[in-house]
């Protein structure tokens, strides 16, 4: 299961427990902090207290992976309070299914928790990925186009592949990206003829 | 180097408390040439002499046969523990053995000892030993290998944040970012840190036109003090 949360900027955060540290808060040790030398476990103890965590959560950290005693939950609650303190909503789910080339766009339903693609977002994600690609694709082009002139062989499709991308209408785009109304409406907006298809 | 030597145990006529003469091999055990000793190397020893012990760290000299009581880790004579040496009554017997404890967290990560054992329990607190690495999938959605860590967040395409299990002692350590990408259609993936704190490094993937992106997998291991 992993940690969903919302961090103050709006960006959904989605958390992993790592299975060697579950296994070890629940069922003690296993090397994550050697439990012979409990010395060691005290320096960390005072580290993470140095590092502003609470003296009892301190305590309950090291401990649990030493010795374990924590549930699931309480090693996910671990995980939350540790790493996760400046983030709301927490909810403990599956793996996201949202369209992940949408990724920056997630959110989060502050009163369900539920996730969402935000159309406002997911419009910057576009342009944003739109002028990385195309200023990508073009510049390998005018390398590829002058590759060519230099070598007294002019290529007439590239210069018309880089005639396409300069060809794409922003202003028109701009109309049509607002008018979108789902991510799948904005996915359909990408000039692949120009710029192939959507990857990164 | 400190060595141990196999089942090497022999008499001594030796009186005094200076550096030991070795006679002949006790019955059923191999002198410490025949167990390997090199000349004007460390060996760790064991003196029984009636109720007495001594151990620590000598030099053996092939020429001789001797063995010098350089460093004494811990006696016991006439029931008194200690770090004397014992005043040889001239008919004991000297051991390779192992000494117990092995060496500490501080001892570990000063770096220097010579005459003590690790143990895998503290083994990581060298200089040179990595306190936290893992593997996770490029949008974290599994981690797949990991040591010292707690978990993986992934806050954003490309940006995934290391949580340690362990606390380093200061923001001052190194962090190792790593990336496998299987895919085609990005080149140039770069990737780095971004923010490093006693319990997190946060590493970015991106493609050289600036665009956050997930490879594969993200790999990170730290070095540094706990």
């Amino acid at each position: 299961m992993y940690i969903i949360s919302s961090a103050a900027d709006g960006m959904v955060n989605v958390t992993t427990p790592a299975p060697k540290f579950m296994a070890a808060v629940t069922q003690g040790g296993f090397g994550q902090i050697p439990g012979a030398e409990m010395k060691t476990a005290q320096s960390q103890i005072e580290n993470s207290i140095k590092a502003g965590f609470d003296p009892d959560f301190s305590s309950r950290f090291v401990t649990a992976l030493v010795v374990g005693g924590e549930t699931d939950a309480g090693g996910r609650d671990l995980i939350r309070i540790r790493h996760l303190y400046q983030n709301t909503n927490h909810q403990v789910q599956s793996f996201p299914t949202l369209d992940r080339w949408f990724r920056d766009a997630w959110r989060q339903d502050a009163a369900t928790g539920v996730l969402y693609i935000d159309m406002v977002a997911a419009r910057l994600v576009f342009a944003k990925k739109l002028i990385a690609a195309k200023g990508e694709q073009a510049s390998v082009l005018i390398s590829r186009i002058e590759t060519a002139i230099l070598a007294g062989a002019p290529d007439a499709a590239l210069e018309a592949a880089h005639q396409a991308l300069k060809d794409i209408d922003l202003n028109a785009l701009a109309g049509q990206m607002a008018a979108a109304n789902s991510p799948a409406e904005l996915s359909s907006l990408w000039p692949a003829s120009a710029l192939g298809v959507m990857t990164v | 180097m400190t060595l141990l030597l196999n089942r090497a145990r022999m008499t001594t006529s030796t009186t005094g408390t200076g550096t030991v003469t070795l006679g002949a091999a006790v019955t059923r055990f191999a002198t410490f040439g025949e167990a390997g000793a090199v000349n004007a190397t460390a060996y760790i020893y064991l003196i029984e002499d009636g109720n007495d012990f001594e151990t620590g760290v000598g030099t053996y000299t092939s020429a001789g046969t001797t063995l010098s009581r350089d460093t004494v880790v811990l006696s016991k004579i006439a029931g008194v523990a200690g770090t004397s040496k014992i005043d040889l009554s001239g008919s004991a017997t000297v051991s390779s053995t192992l000494l117990a404890g092995g060496a500490t967290q501080a001892v570990q990560e000063t770096g220097t000892a010579t005459t003590t054992f690790v143990t895998p329990g503290v083994q990581h607190f060298h200089p040179s030993a990595a306190k936290a690495w893992g593997k996770c999938a490029g949008n974290a959605s599994t981690v797949d290998a990991s040591y010292g860590v707690t978990s993986v967040t992934n806050g954003a395409a490309g940006i995934n944040t290391w949580n340690w299990s362990v606390t380093f002692s200061s923001a001052e350590y190194g962090a190792i970012p790593g990336v496998l990408f299987g895919g085609s259609g990005v080149s140039n993936l770069a990737h780095y840190i971004t923010s490093l704190t006693t319990t997190t490094a946060v590493v970015l993937a991106e493609t050289a036109a600036g665009t956050d992106f997930d490879p594969t997998s993200h790999f990170i291991s730290a070095f540094g003090d706990l």
